[in-house]
Order: C-alpha cells, then structure tokens, then sequence
C-alpha cells in the first residue's frame, strides 16, 4: 500500500472489481489481472476508504468470517501501486451534489467524489451507472490493460 | 525532588516533542496548510498538531505485522465468494440496500 502523491497516472477502482474477483465470474480473469498489475506497483490505483467498507459489508453478507474480512484488509497493505483514499467530511457534501446532478445513490456518488479527489480521470467499474457521467471515464479493466 | 521533565515541560511545550522536518510537494503543502488551520485554527501550532495526527494516522496503518498474513494477498481470495449467484454489481447496490435497512432497523 502506497501513500504517495495522488494524481499521477492512477486510476480509481469500484467495489465491483475485488468482488467480480471474489465471485470467480466471467470477468475474474481481467480483474485478478488488474490486481495483480496494482500488487506489483504496475499500475497505479486509488480506492476508497468507503469502497473497502462495502466490500468488506459483502465479505459479512456473504458468510465471511472476521478472518477473511481481517486477511483482505491485511492483504490491502501489500498492494504496492494501491493508494487508500480517505473521504473527507467536504468530499461527502460534494458527493451529494453529484446525487443532484446526476441521480447517482450516494455510494456511487461517494465513489466519484473520492476519485476526482484522488486526482483520477479514470475510474475502473463494470457498473453501468457511471458510464453516463460525463466528467470522470469509465473503463472496465480489459480496457486499462489494453486489452 | 528536582524533575528534569517537569521542570522542561513548565519552560516549553514543545521541548520534549520530537523535531521532524520535511519535504513535500507544493501542492500538498498548500492543501494541508488549509486544512490544518481550518481544524486548529490560524495560530502558532496549528500545522504540528495536523502534522502529528496525520503522521501518526499514517504509521498506524502499517504497524501489522508483516507475517499476520501467510496466504498470497491477492490470490487467496480468488472465487472466495463463488459460492454466491450474483453479479459483481448486483451484489454492491443489494449490500447498499442491506446497510440502509440494517441501519434503519
């Protein structure tokens, strides 16, 4: 886990990337990739402080024990290209003027935030919500690995 | 009984607090500047008490110990949730329902 200077070529990663992984699913190829790109300082990332939570909220949800979801933080500080970003209190009144602006849930809307913060152009999701948002792009990891 | 530290606490504060300087980016430097006095305040002080919460915040987060995890940090939790027949995405907005209701309840 690297904290170092956010914005220079890093993208920021959604939830749905780690769990698309977890579920062994048709992308899981293209994200145990990327991740592993990010382990080895390959790629640069940023996630969310928030992103961490509600993965962790699914590992619980999904009959996880303390352990696993102890091991996945744990497993987050060997990441060498992975920046943890934490939403500030501003971020989160920010966040809810992108629920206006672009009918997002304040999760998502949370997630913009925290990746326009970081300094990322670019965030990686298979979620279709922020295909529509014109200010930040939306790739799937295929895409950032130039596949 | 003379206590040397008392004694150098009542003449400065800062006597026994440790001196660290650094260097960082000027970006950085101007949005931590705005930061530390919207917190503490535009006083004499105000950037060593954000600096020490936010270096202090920072080292916590690495104080594991390095052998707590055996297990490949990435591969271990391959298919660890392959037990459960949703999407990625469906799984994220239905947890975000759950927390709402769990919160509500």
């Amino acid at each position: 886990m690297k904290q170092g200077k956010l914005g220079e070529s890093m993208f920021a990663l959604d939830a749905n990337i780690f769990l698309e992984f977890f579920l062994k699913q048709e992308r899981a190829p293209e994200c145990k990739e990327l991740l592993l790109s990010i382990f080895e300082n390959k790629i640069q990332a940023v996630v969310s402080d928030t992103t961490l939570v509600t993965i962790a909220f699914n590992l619980e949800r999904c009959g996880q024990s303390w352990l696993e979801i102890r091991k996945f933080f744990l497993s987050l500080s060997r990441y060498e290209g992975l920046h943890i970003y934490i939403p500030s209190l501003p971020d989160k009144v920010f966040a809810t003027d992108f629920m206006r602006d672009y009918k997002l849930d304040f999760d998502d809307a949370l997630t913009l935030q925290a990746s326009i913060a970081s300094g990322c152009d670019t965030l990686i999701s298979f979620d279709k919500d922020f295909a529509k948002i014109p200010i930040i792009k939306c790739l799937a990891p295929a895409q950032v690995l130039g596949k | 009984m003379f206590c040397a530290e008392k004694y150098l606490k009542s003449k400065c504060s800062y006597v026994l607090m440790g001196l660290i300087k650094v260097m960082v980016d000027d970006a950085t430097e101007v949005i931590f500047r705005k930061a530390a006095m919207a917190q503490f305040g535009y006083e004499k002080g105000s950037l060593s008490k954000a600096a020490d919460v936010a270096f202090g915040q920072w080292a916590a987060q690495r104080k594991f110990p390095a052998d707590e995890l055996k297990e490949h940090p990435v591969l271990y939790f391959e298919g660890i949730l392959k037990h459960v027949k949703k999407s990625s995405v469906e799984l994220q907005h239905e947890a975000r329902k759950a927390w709402g209701k769990h919160v509500r309840s």
